[in-house]
C-alpha cells in the first residue's frame, strides 16, 4: 500500500493509438490536464503527476519526497484525516500514490460518479494542505515509512542490493546516488518546517500534470477542472532540477560484497545507461529481452538450463529522467561460486555483443514487447499512467505511435552497437550472499 | 516557532475570499452507475470439456486457461508433498515431439506466454497471446496438455530447481510464516495441510515416474474446463479449441472434494530470525470453503477489519500507532476449506503491543460485530469495486477458473452484489463468533526471538513452539535473554 514506484519509464508497443486519444488543456495557473474518455467500465482515474522525486532532495534530507507523499493523505484544514480514503472506498475505489526518483504520482480511482468529489479533494490538497500537518502526523508517518523501509529493504532477502549499487554507480553529486526511501537518520531529522518548505516549492499547479481517464464526458470533465482547479494561484513554475552533465561509463570496475540472511549468493552486474526515451533505450530493451526474457533467451538457456549455474536470471534497463541503469542479475545455484557465475554471464553477453542477435531473436523480442504493451494498456489506471509518462517523460503526450515505431525499428546492428557502448568493463559488480559465499 | 513564510506567501496570493469552492461539504455524488460483470457464454467441446468465453474485443490479446480439477496438491501422494506441483511444472518441459527449449522458442517467437502450475485444488495451463497468434499458440498449448514428454533429463533439472526454491523459501519471513500457519491450522493429516511446493525431504523422493503416473491418473477431459477471455469470437475460439483439444480424453474421471481435518496442535509458533528489524506476524484460524454461504459475510468482515485504508486494523496499527507499513485481514478459500488471518510485519520492539492490538480488535468484532456505518461502508466498497476485478483478461480468467474449481458456476459474479448487499449485522456477528474465536486462533511470529519471546508467552496463546524456517518443529524454544 502506498508503495514506491521505482521505475517510471515507459514500456512501449504498437498500434491503436486511439486508446490514448485525449484532450490537452493547460489552465491559467499552469496546471496541465489531459482528459481521456474510456467507457469500458463506469470508473474513473484521476492521476496527478508532480515533477518532484527523490532526485530533487537536498543532501541530508533524503527520503523526503516520499515521506511528503505519505503526508498528503493525512487531511487538510477542510478535510479531516481519513476522509480521502473513506470517500473513495465508499465508491469502490482507493487513493494511493508512489514516489520515484523523478516523480511523485497520486492516483485516485473510483466509480465515475465520484469525479467531482475527487477533483474537490485534489483542489483541497493542492491549495493548502500543510496547514493541517502537525508534529503528531509527521511522527506517525515517519514511523510508517521507517517500517516500509524495514519491510521492503532491510528485512527482505537481498533487499539492500539496489541501494548499494546506486551508491557505487553514481557519484554523491548525482541525483540518483541515494535511495528514494531515504536514510533513517535523515528521516528522523525531517521537521515540520521542511514539510512546509517542500510543499511551497514543489506542490504548485504549474509543476503538475493531471490525467483524468475513464467513464467521463470530456467537456463536462473540463468544466469541473476549470471550476475546481483553475482558481488555485501558482507561483512561477518551480525551477526544474538542472540536468547534470551526461556521465560517461564508469572508468573502472567496482567490486562490492555484502552479506545477508540468504541461502545462496546473488550477483548483480550494473552499468550506467541512457535516460528514459533516449535513442538507446529501445535497443537496450530488446538486447536485455534477448539476453534474459523467457526460457529460450541466451542467458536462461546457457546459465540456468545447460550449465546449471543459476536458479534464475534477469536483465533490464531502468531509465530515469537524466540517466539510467542496465542490469543483469542471477541467483547462484547452491554450491556455485559467484565468480564462476559472473564469468559465465560475461561470456554470453560478450558473445551477443560480438555476433549480434539472429532474425528470430529480434522477432521474439518484438512480439513479446508488443504483447506486454497491450497487456499494460488493459487496466484503466495503467492507461492513465502511460499517458502521463508520455506527456512528462517523453515530452510528447501523442508519443504512442512513435513509441511503437522505435521498437519496430530496432535492428541487429543497433543491438550489437548499444551493447558494445553500454556494457563496458566499467561497471558495478555486487555479490550478496551468506558469509560463506565470500570466503576465499 | 519560526514564522511560516511559505504559507504566508500562499495566503497573500490567494486570499480566502477568492476561493470559489465551498469547503464545508464535499460536492454531491451522482447516482451510482450500473455495472454488470462480463458474463461468459458457456459451450462445450466434443469431448465434453466446458468452455466459458468472455469476449473483450478492444485490445488484440487473448488468454486461455485450462483448469484440471483434482490435479492440485490435495492429491499429492502421502509422503510426497510437492508431487502435483512438480508434475504441472514438467508439462511444458518438452511435449508433442518438441524439446523444452524448442517449445519455449516457438512460443516466444509468437510473443506468447505459457504457464503451468498447481494450486491446492487444481492444476492450470494458461496461455496469453496476441489475437493474431491464437491458432498457433493453442496448437502448442495442446501439445503441453495432451502429450507432455516427462523427459528424465529435464525432470531432474526441474526437480533440482524446485528443491532450490524450497530452500530459498527460508529467506522470506512472510512465506515462512504462511507455511507454518497453514500447517498449524489445517494440520498434517489434511490434504490442505502442506504447501504445493512441497517439503525438501519429500520432494527429493519423488521421481519422474511418479509425475508421469500422476498426470496419467489426474489429468483428463472429464475433470477439465477452459476459460477464454479477450479479443476472440466465441464460435471461432470454440472451433479452434475443438480442433486442438476436442479429441483429448485422458484417464481422470472424478475430482473428489477433499475434506479438511483441522489440527489440534499448539497455538503459538516462533521462528528465529536473529536481529531482524521487524517481526512477521500472522494471527489466524480455520475459515470456510468458497461455496459456504457465510463467505459473503466473511468478505464483509475481512474488508472492515483490514481490507481498506479506513479499516480498523490499518487505521489503528498504521495510521494511529505507526507500528507497521501494512496490515491486512484476509479470508482465503479453497474448495474444501479456507483460512482467515491477519497478516502484518511490525517493528520488532512493537511486536507484542501490535499483537495485543490485533487480538483486541478481533475480540471486539467477535463480541460486538460491526457498527452499522462500518457494515455499509464495507458492502459498498466490495460491490462497487467489482469493475476493477474484471478489468483485465487475466483477472477475468482467474475469477471464472476459480468458480470452476469451487463449483460455484458462471452466474456467481452476477449475483455477487445482491449477496453482499444482503449481509446483515447478525450474519456478521455469527461469522465473527464462529471464525474469530480466540481459543482457536493460532499465532505465528518470524523475528528476533531472543528479544520478544518472553513477552509473547504472556499473550494467552500458550507456550511457544520453536520452528525452523522449513516449517518443522525444532524442539524446545530457545530461552529468552534474562
Amino acid at each position: 500500500m502506498r508503495p514506491l514506484l521505482l521505475c517510471l519509464c515507459a514500456l512501449a508497443g504498437t498500434a491503436r493509438a486511439d486508446v490514448l486519444a485525449h484532450e490537452d488543456v493547460t489552465l491559467k495557473n499552469g496546471l496541465r490536464v489531459l482528459i481521456l474518455s474510456d467507457r469500458r467500465a463506469p470508473v474513473v482515474t484521476v492521476l496527478t503527476w508532480y515533477r518532484v522525486g527523490s532526485a530533487d532532495e537536498e543532501a541530508g534530507k533524503t527520503g523526503f519526497a516520499h515521506l511528503y507523499e505519505h503526508l498528503m493523505f493525512k487531511g487538510s484544514p477542510h478535510v479531516p484525516d481519513g476522509v480521502i480514503d473513506k470517500l473513495h472506498e465508499a465508491a469502490g475505489g482507493w487513493a494511493n500514490a508512489s514516489t520515484g526518483d523523478d516523480a511523485t504520482v497520486y492516483v485516485d480511482f473510483a466509480s465515475s460518479s465520484l469525479l467531482e468529489r475527487m477533483l474537490w479533494l485534489e483542489a483541497d490538497r493542492l491549495s493548502g494542505l500543510p496547514a493541517a500537518i502537525d508534529k503528531a502526523k509527521l511522527d506517525n508517518q515517519r514511523d510508517v515509512v521507517l517500517n516500509e523501509r524495514r519491510e521492503r529493504f532491510e528485512n527482505a532477502p537481498y533487499g539492500m542490493a539496489g541501494h548499494l549499487i546506486a551508491e557505487a554507480l553514481w557519484p554523491e553529486s548525482s541525483p540518483y546516488h541515494h535511495p528514494t526511501i531515504g536514510y533513517p537518520a535523515d528521516l528522523q531529522a525531517a521537521s515540520l518546517a521542511d514539510v512546509k518548505a517542500f510543499f511551497a516549492r514543489h506542490y504548485v499547479p504549474a509543476n503538475a500534470v493531471m490525467v483524468i481517464a475513464g467513464d467521463v464526458d470530456v467537456s463536462a470533465a473540463r468544466r469541473l477542472v476549470e471550476r475546481y482547479l483553475a482558481w488555485i494561484p501558482s507561483p512561477e513554475r518551480p525551477p526544474q532540477r538542472p540536468a547534470p552533465p551526461a556521465l560517461a561509463p564508469l572508468d573502472k570496475p567496482i567490486e562490492l560484497t555484502a552479506t545477508d540472511a540468504v541461502q545462496v549468493p546473488r550477483v548483480y552486474l550494473t552499468w550506467r545507461g541512457p535516460p528514459a526515451f533516449h535513442r538507446d533505450e529501445a535497443p537496450l530493451d530488446v538486447a536485455t529481452a534477448i539476453l534474459a526474457g523467457g526460457k529460450s533467451s541466451r542467458l536462461y538457456r546457457a546459465i540456468v538450463m545447460e550449465k546449471r549455474l543459476a536458479q534464475d536470471v534477469f536483465a533490464a534497463a531502468d531509465c530515469f529522467r537524466d540517466a539510467g541503469e542496465v542490469q543483469i542479475v542471477a541467483t547462484a545455484k547452491p554450491g556455485v561460486k559467484p565468480g564462476e557465475l559472473v564469468a559465465a554471464l560475461d561470456a554470453e553477453t560478450a558473445r551477443l555483443a560480438a555476433e549480434g542477435p539472429s532474425a528470430e531473436e529480434l522477432e521474439r523480442a518484438r512480439n513479446a514487447h508488443e504483447a506486454r504493451f497491450f497487456t499494460q494498456l488493459e487496466s484503466p489506471v495503467e492507461r492513465a499512467s502511460q499517458l502521463a509518462t508520455y506527456a512528462v517523460m517523453a515530452g510528447d503526450a501523442d508519443y504512442f505511435d512513435k513509441d511503437v515505431a522505435r521498437y519496430r525499428a530496432v535492428t541487429a546492428a543497433d543491438v550489437k552497437d548499444v551493447l558494445r557502448r553500454t556494457l563496458t568493463s566499467g561497471r558495478v559488480v555486487l555479490v550478496v550472499g551468506p558469509e560463506a559465499a565470500h570466503a576465499p | 516557532m519560526r514564522p511560516d513564510l511559505a504559507l504566508c506567501a500562499l495566503a497573500l496570493a490567494a486570499p480566502a475570499a477568492a476561493q470559489p469552492i465551498d469547503w464545508s461539504h464535499p460536492p454531491p455524488v451522482g447516482p451510482q452507475p450500473a455495472y454488470a460483470p462480463p458474463a461468459p457464454r458457456v459451450l462445450a467441446l466434443a469431448s465434453g470439456i466446458p468452455v466459458w468465453v468472455v469476449e473483450r474485443r478492444e485490445l488484440p490479446i487473448v488468454t486461455v486457461r485450462l483448469v484440471v480439477r483434482g490435479a492440485g496438491s490435495t492429491s499429492d501422494a502421502p509422503g510426497k508433498a510437492g508431487l502435483a506441483g512438480y508434475a504441472a511444472d514438467l508439462l511444458d518441459e518438452g511435449a508433442g515431439g518438441l524439446g523444452a527449449v524448442e517449445l519455449a522458442a516457438r512460443l516466444e517467437r509468437l510473443g506468447t506466454t505459457l504457464k503451468t502450475w498447481a494450486e491446492e485444488d487444481a492444476a492450470y495451463v494458461e496461455i496469453g497471446c496476441l489475437a493474431r497468434n491464437l491458432a498457433p499458440s493453442l496448437e502448442l498449448m495442446a501439445k503441453v496438455v495432451t502429450a507432455p514428454a516427462f523427459d528424465a533429463k529435464e525432470a531432474a533439472r526441474v526437480k533440482e530447481d524446485r528443491l532450490t526454491a524450497i530452500a530459498l523459501r527460508r529467506d522470506e519471513p512472510g512465506a515462512v510464516a504462511h507455511l507454518i500457519l497453514e500447517g498449524a491450522i489445517l494440520g498434517p493429516q489434511s490434504p490442505y495441510g502442506h504447501p504445493a511446493l512441497g517439503y525438501a525431504g519429500e520432494l527429493e523422493r519423488v521421481t519422474v515416474e511418479d509425475a508421469r503416473d500422476f498426470y496419467a491418473r489426474r489429468y483428463g477431459a472429464a475433470v477439465s474446463a477452459l476459460v477464454v477471455a479477450g479479443d476472440v469470437d466465441t464460435a471461432e475460439a470454440t472451433k479452434l479449441l475443438d480442433a486442438q483439444l476436442g479429441a483429448w480424453r485422458g484417464a481422470a474421471s472424478t475430482a473428489d472434494a477433499p475434506a479438511a481435518a483441522p489440527a489440534r496442535g499448539p497455538r503459538l509458533y516462533v521462528v528465529d530470525r536473529g536481529g531482524a528489524p521487524q517481526s512477521h506476524v500472522l494471527v489466524g484460524g480455520l475459515g470456510i470453503p468458497r461455496a459456504d454461504p457465510r463467505a459473503f459475510a466473511l468478505e464483509v468482515v475481512a474488508t472492515a477489519l483490514g481490507g481498506t485504508f479506513s479499516s480498523r486494523l490499518v487505521h489503528r496499527l498504521r495510521e494511529e500507532l505507526g507500528y507497521t507499513y501494512e496490515v491486512r485481514a484476509v479470508g482465503s478459500y479453497h474448495r474444501g476449506t479456507g483460512l482467515v488471518y491477519v497478516d502484518t510485519a511490525v517493528f520488532t520492539p512493537r511486536t507484542v503491543a501490535a499483537i495485543r492490538e490485533i487480538a483486541r480488535i478481533l475480540a471486539d468484532v467477535r463480541q460486538r460485530g460491526l457498527a452499522p456505518d462500518e457494515l455499509k461502508a464495507a458492502q459498498q466498497n466490495l460491490v462497487r469495486s467489482l469493475p476493477q476485478a474484471f478489468e483485465t483478461i487475466d483477472g477475468i480468467a482467474g475469477i471464472y477458473a476459480d468458480l470452476v474449481v469451487t463449483g460455484l458456476g458462471p452466474e456467481w459474479p452476477a449475483q455477487y452484489a445482491t449477496r453482499i448487499g444482503a449481509v446483515t449485522a447478525a450474519d456478521v456477528r455469527a461469522v465473527a463468533r464462529a471464525l474469530l474465536d480466540d481459543k482457536l486462533l493460532r499465532l505465528v511470529v518470524v523475528g528476533d526471538v531472543a528479544s520478544i519471546e518472553r513477552a509473547l508467552g504472556g499473550l494467552g496463546f500458550g507456550r511457544a513452539t520453536a520452528m525452523d524456517p522449513d516449517g518443522r518443529p525444532i524442539g524446545k524454544a530457545p530461552k529468552a535473554k534474562p
